[in-house]
């Protein structure tokens, strides 16, 4: 659990744009996907998240806005951009090939 | 239950500066926790079970917080720029001390008052001037970072340029109408309307503080 979880924190900017590439989402929202997605078995933390939010959106990944809701707290929307999608692709790349290497390794 | 989680994220945000962005971070947080809350309850945890999952999973919020103090950095005062500007105010006090004695040495020792009111007038104006140099010349506070502190801060300096502005004017507008006022009353004798020269002279300050005020409210 702890290697897989290792391994996971290493790619939490990649599972964040691949949530974005679907729809612009919010922070609650995308990890309650990718709980969905693991069936309970992989959640983020709240401090990786939304530090990932601020890298993210430092190097221009992404961008963000504020929900218009008219009930309850205001929400910060994210949007993956150009330069996120075709940051997200070379990631894709990357990772299929660690895992060749990996499986080819152990 | 807002509260027990709003005053869990404000104590981890604690020593981070109040900026726009560490307070928008610290409503996004909340927002989401809460959210998170409420899906918990409707899930049928009570509210500490509830509340006891959401803040398990926040993590440790040092490296958001850190990376939020990093740019809140102020630039320190420019020491050589205080050191001239303090130079300056001293020549000017100076020159204003020196004013009435110019007159006084003229008139008494030369016979030449006419002199020693050109001399005492120039002298005032060459220490106006001075301030007036200093008080423009000042640096403004330029914004750092959006948020209310900085504005403020900005807000502030625009005041007191305007307030330096004020003062070295006034303080020469007064002093003149002194030298005015004694020199007109000893020249001609005319001691009982000469007073009405620091009504004119009152009227005149309220004018400039209008003028300064005014031309403030047009650049907004």
């Amino acid at each position: 659990m702890n290697i897989t979880s290792d391994i996971l924190r290493g790619h939490t900017e990649t599972i964040i744009l691949k949530a974005l590439l679907e729809k612009d989402s919010y922070g609650y929202e995308i990890n309650k996907r990718i709980q969905e997605k693991t069936d309970n078995q992989f959640e983020l933390k709240e401090a990786t998240l939304y530090s990932a939010f601020r890298r993210l959106e430092g190097d221009g990944y992404i961008s963000s806005y504020w929900g218009d809701e008219t009930t309850g707290a205001r929400r910060r929307y994210y949007k993956i951009t150009a330069e996120g999608r075709i940051f997200y692709l070379k990631s894709r790349e990357d990772w299929d090939k660690a895992k060749q290497l990996i499986e080819t390794l152990i | 239950m807002l509260n027990r989680i709003r005053s869990y994220i404000n104590t981890a945000f604690t020593d981070v500066p109040k900026t726009k962005k560490s307070i928008e971070l610290q409503e996004e947080l909340i927002a989401n926790l809460m959210e998170k809350f409420n899906d918990q309850l409707a899930q049928g945890q009570n509210e500490d079970e509830a509340y006891t999952a959401v803040i398990a999973n926040i993590g440790d919020l040092s490296e958001l917080t850190e990376s939020l103090r990093e740019h809140h950095v102020l630039s320190p005062e420019n020491p050589v720029e205080r050191k001239k500007i303090a130079l300056r105010i001293s020549i000017a006090v100076m020159l204003y001390i020196l004013s009435p004695m110019a007159l006084i040495f003229s008139a008494e020792v030369l016979q030449q008052e006419i002199l020693g009111l050109l001399l005492m007038f120039i002298f005032i104006a060459g220490a106006t001037g001075i301030l007036i140099y200093n008080a423009a010349s000042k640096p403004r506070y330029l914004k750092e970072e959006e948020s209310m502190i900085e504005e403020f801060k900005e807000f502030k300096a625009a005041k007191n340029k305007d307030k330096a502005w004020l003062e070295s004017i006034s303080s020469a507008l007064w002093l003149i109408t002194v030298a005015i006022y004694f020199y007109l009353s000893f020249m001609t004798g005319s001691w009982a309307f000469s007073w009405i020269i620091f009504i004119i002279a009152a009227a005149v300050q309220n004018i400039i503080k209008a003028v300064i005020t005014m031309r403030h409210s047009n650049e907004k």
